[in-house]
C-alpha cells in the first residue's frame, strides 16, 4: 500500500511539474477544407480541437455586416479567443451567418444567395499565434417568384388627352405632276406601347440587374391595367415582365389600317403621321416569395403606361400649311 | 586560512567521539559495526568553462578545490548473512564542506551525501585496495545571475547534485582503526533541471582516518572474500520494474534565431523493466526495456510564434503529439551489487521514436537503495552520446523474484 502510495505521488508530482504554460493548444492542427453549402445542405459546423481562437474578419466579402456578442449587444470584429458571438453578412442577393456558439464550434450558415454564382467566402479564424482562412463555398439558391401585385388605384393618374406624337413623315414632291396623286399612310404602323418601372420614390436608378438575380433570366409577368374607354383602369390580359425598366409592346391599335392621304398638282406636302398619347401612371407593389428558402420581399415601384389611341395625318405645305 | 585550522579540530573532535562510543558498547550484541571517518580532499578542478580559466572577477583560475568531510558509516555484523556475503562493505552518510576558493562567485557548497565502501583486493594482511562512491546533494552554490554573478555560466542552482568515485589504499593501523588514501573525481550539476549547468568536475586526493566504534575486531584479511561466504551463491534472474519521473529544463535553437532558455520546467515518466541475471552476489546483468515520455522532446519543431520573440516569456508551443514525446529503446544493464546500495550502468539505444530529441543512444547511471528485498528507491541520472546530460531518473522500483 506504501509503496503504491509512492508511486501514485511520484506521477502526481512529475504531472505538477508539467510545464503547461509554454504550450497553447492547436486550436485546428490540420487545417479546414473548404466548407461545401448548398440549397439542400444550408448549414455547416466546423470543429476546432479547442476554444483558443477568435473571428478576425470575413474575407471574400464586400457587404455590409454585423457582429453581435452572445447576448444579442451589437460588437466589433474581430471576435477575440474564446468570446462567442455571431457575425451576419447580408446584402440585397446574400443572407449568412457565423456563429461561433461554443468554445470550439463554428457554424455557417445562409438563407439564400441569389447569385447566378457560387460565392466564396473566407472566415479568418485566429489567435496571437496562427491564422486560418476557412473556405466557404455558398452555392447559388433558388430564385423568387411572384405571388402578387398590388396595385395602387387611390394614386391611379391618367394623363389629359390631346398629345400627339409624330410617328413617321413623308415627303411627297408632286409640283410637276399636272394630276393630284394619292398616297396609302398606316397610321398605326409605327405606333407600339411602351412600358417603364420606376423606383417608387422617383429618385435613383432602376436596376435591372437586381431583379435578374432575383427572380432569374425569365422574369415573372405581372398584369398591368389597360385604360376603358378613355377614363378607367382595368386589368386584363396584358403581361409584361417585371424588372425591365422600359419595354415595349404592342399597342391596341390596327397595325394594317390604311388610309390614303391626297396631294394636289403642281403641290408638295410633307405628311405627319401624328398619334394621339394615352399615358398613365400607378404606383404598384410586387410581393414575391422563395419556395425553398422561405424568403419574402416586396418591391414598390411606379408603372409608366404610354399607348397610343388615334391618329392625326397632316400634310404639312412645304410653303404653306393645310390640314386634312 | 582559517578554514584549514577547523579540518584537524574536527579530526580530533570524531575520534574523540568515536572512542567515547567505543567504551560504552562492550556489553551490547549489535547486528551492524558503527564507524566514524574523516577525509580532507584536495582536487583540480577540470577548466571546462572559460569561468574556471579565470573569466571571473578575481580574474584568477579557479584550478584547486578543498573539502573536508565526516562521515558515519555501519557495516553488517559477521553474524548476520548480509555480513558475511559483504564483510568489507560500509554505507552510512557523510557531510562535507568544500570551497573552491572563491566564495563570492562559487560559494562553499556544503554536501549531504550516502556512501558506500568496500574492498576491492588484499595487498597485504593490512593493506587493501577499496573503492567509494559518494552521492547525495549539495548545498549553497552560487548560482549565475545576470547582474549579481554574471560570470559565473556554470551552475545554473544554489542546490546541486554531487557524485564521487574514488580509489584508495587501506591500511589496517589497528584493530579498529584505518587509514585511507587515494584519488577520486567528483561531479557537481543539477541534471538539468536548471540553466546553465555545465557541470563541475574535479579530479584529486583523499586522506582520512576510519574508525570502527565496540570491542569486535575487523574480520581477518588474510581470507579472501569468497571463503567467508557461508551460504553458497545460486544463480537466477530477477526482475527489476522501476517507474520514475523528473523535471528538467529545455534550451532551443530556433533556425535563424537566438538560442532561447525556455520557461519553466517540463515533465518526465518513465518506466524500465530490467530481467537481470544474478551471476554472483556482486553482480548482475541483463538487458531492459526503457520506456520514457519527455514532455521537452521536440517542441522546437512544434514552435507556435510566427517570429521568434527575442523575451523567451514569450515563446509558446503546440503539444507534440504524443510519437513525438515517447520512445521505447532497449539497453544492456550491468549492476554492482552491494548491501543497502547498488549502481546499474546502462547503454541503449531507442528504437521506437519520432524527432532528432528521442532518436538517441543513451546511457544511464543509477543507484538502487535497498528499502525492503523487494523494493528500492530508484536514482538515476540519463545521458545521450555520453555528453549530453538529458535527465533525472527518480524513482521506485520493484524486484520480482527477489532472493
Amino acid at each position: 500500500m506504501k509503496c503504491e502510495t509512492i508511486y501514485i505521488a511520484l506521477i502526481g508530482l512529475v504531472l505538477a511539474a508539467c510545464n503547461g504554460d509554454v504550450f497553447v493548444d492547436d486550436y485546428l492542427p490540420h487545417g479546414a477544407a473548404t466548407v461545401l453549402m448548398s440549397e439542400d445542405n444550408r448549414t455547416a459546423e466546423i470543429t476546432f480541437t479547442s476554444d483558443n481562437w477568435g473571428i478576425e474578419n470575413i474575407e471574400g466579402w464586400t457587404g455590409e455586416f454585423k457582429a453581435y456578442t452572445s447576448d444579442g449587444k451589437e460588437t466589433f470584429l474581430p471576435l477575440k479567443e474564446k468570446e462567442l458571438g455571431v457575425v451576419h453578412c447580408k446584402n440585397e442577393y446574400v443572407d449568412f451567418r457565423i456563429e461561433k456558439s461554443s468554445g470550439n464550434k463554428l457554424k455557417v450558415s445562409y438563407s439564400e444567395n441569389l447569385y447566378n454564382q457560387a460565392l466564396n467566402i473566407g472566415i479568418l479564424t485566429g489567435n496571437a499565434y496562427k491564422m486560418e482562412d476557412i473556405r466557404v463555398r455558398l452555392a447559388p439558391t433558388s430564385k423568387y417568384r411572384v405571388d402578387s401585385v398590388v396595385y395602387d388605384w387611390e394614386q391611379f393618374y391618367l394623363f389629359e388627352y390631346g398629345m400627339i406624337d409624330e410617328m413617321e413623315s413623308i415627303v411627297v414632291d408632286n409640283t410637276l405632276a399636272d394630276a393630284p396623286t394619292t398616297i396609302t399612310v398606316y397610321p398605326y404602323r409605327n405606333t407600339r406601347r411602351e412600358l417603364r418601372f420606376w423606383p417608387y420614390s422617383h429618385g435613383g436608378n432602376w436596376e435591372e440587374e437586381k431583379y435578374s438575380l432575383l427572380f432569374g433570366d425569365n422574369l415573372p409577368a405581372i398584369v398591368i391595367p389597360d385604360i376603358i374607354n378613355q377614363e378607367k383602369p382595368v386589368l386584363g390580359n396584358t403581361k409584361i415582365p417585371f424588372g425591365i425598366k422600359q419595354q415595349y409592346i404592342a399597342a391596341d391599335v390596327d397595325k394594317d389600317k390604311a388610309v390614303e392621304v391626297k396631294i394636289d398638282a403642281h403641290d408638295k406636302r410633307k405628311v405627319v403621321v401624328y398619334n394621339y398619347l394615352e399615358r398613365y401612371e400607378v404606383p404598384l407593389k410586387v410581393y414575391a416569395s422563395n419556395p425553398i428558402t422561405g424568403g419574402k420581399r416586396e418591391f414598390s415601384a411606379f408603372l409608366y403606361s404610354q399607348s397610343y389611341i388615334n391618329y392625326l395625318i397632316f400634310k404639312e405645305k412645304m410653303e404653306s400649311e393645310q390640314y386634312d | 586560512m582559517i578554514k584549514f585550522r577547523i579540518f584537524p579540530l574536527v579530526l580530533s573532535a570524531a575520534l574523540s567521539v568515536a572512542s567515547l562510543s567505543a567504551s560504552e558498547a562492550d556489553t551490547v550484541s549489535r547486528k551492524v559495526i558503527h564507524a566514524l571517518s574523516v577525509d580532507f580532499r584536495p582536487a583540480y578542478v577540470f577548466p571546462t568553462h572559460d569561468f574556471f580559466r579565470g573569466v571571473n572577477r578575481t580574474g584568477n583560475s579557479i584550478n584547486s578545490t578543498l573539502s573536508g568531510h565526516l562521515k558515519y558509516g555501519f557495516k553488517f555484523s559477521p553474524d548476520t548473512e548480509t555480513g558475511r556475503r559483504y564483510p568489507y562493505a560500509v554505507q552510512g552518510i557523510g557531510v562535507a564542506y568544500n570551497t573552491f576558493h572563491n566564495t563570492a562567485e562559487v560559494g562553499n557548497p556544503l554536501a549531504v551525501y550516502v556512501f558506500q565502501t568496500s574492498k576491492i583486493a588484499d595487498i597485504t594482511s593490512r593493506l587493501s585496495f577499496d573503492y567509494e562512491w559518494n552521492f547525495g546533494a549539495s548545498f549553497g552554490w552560487k548560482k549565475f545571475d545576470k547582474l549579481d554573478n554574471p560570470h559565473n555560466e556554470v551552475v545554473g542552482s544554489k542546490i546541486n547534485a554531487y557524485i564521487n568515485l574514488g580509489f584508495l589504499l587501506n591500511w589496517r593501523i589497528s584493530s579498529h582503526t584505518h587509514l585511507r588514501a587515494g584519488v577520486g573525481m567528483s561531479h557537481y550539476s543539477n541534471g538539468n533541471t536548471r540553466y546553465p549547468n555545465s557541470g563541475v568536475n574535479t579530479l584529486g586526493a583523499s586522506v582520512g582516518v576510519t574508525h570502527f566504534l565496540g570491542d569486535r575486531e575487523e574480520p581477518h584479511r588474510t581470507l579472501s572474500v569468497g571463503r567467508q561466504l557461508r551460504t553458497p551463491f545460486r544463480k537466477f534472474v530477477s526482475y527489476d520494474l522501476v517507474v520514475y519521473g523528473a523535471t528538467r529544463k529545455k534550451g532551443i535553437w530556433p533556425e535563424g534565431a537566438n538560442p532561447l532558455m525556455v520557461p519553466g520546467s517540463f515533465g518526465i515518466i518513465g518506466l524500465n523493466f530490467n530481467p537481470l541475471y544474478n551471476f554472483n552476489k556482486y553482480f548482475r546483468a541483463g538487458v531492459s526495456l526503457d520506456l520514457q515520455y519527455d514532455e521537452s522532446a521536440n517542441i522546437m519543431k512544434h514552435i507556435a510564434n510566427e517570429y521568434i520573440p527575442s523575451n523567451p516569456e514569450e515563446v509558446k508551443f503546440y503539444r507534440p503529439a504524443f510519437k513525438e514525446q515517447f520512445s521505447a529503446g532497449l539497453s544492456a544493464r550491468a549492476e554492482i551489487v552491494m548491501p543497502i546500495f547498488s549502481i546499474n550502468l546502462g547503454i541503449g539505444k531507442n528504437f521506437f521514436c519520432q524527432g532528432a530529441d528521442t532518436n538517441a543512444f543513451y546511457q544511464t547511471f543509477v543507484l538502487k537503495t535497498t528499502l525492503t528485498k523487494n523494493v528500492f528507491i530508484h536514482t538515476g541520472y540519463q545521458l545521450y552520446d555520453f555528453r549530453y546530460p538529458n535527465n533525472l531518473m527518480l524513482g521506485l522500483g520493484f524486484r520480482f523474484n527477489a532472493k
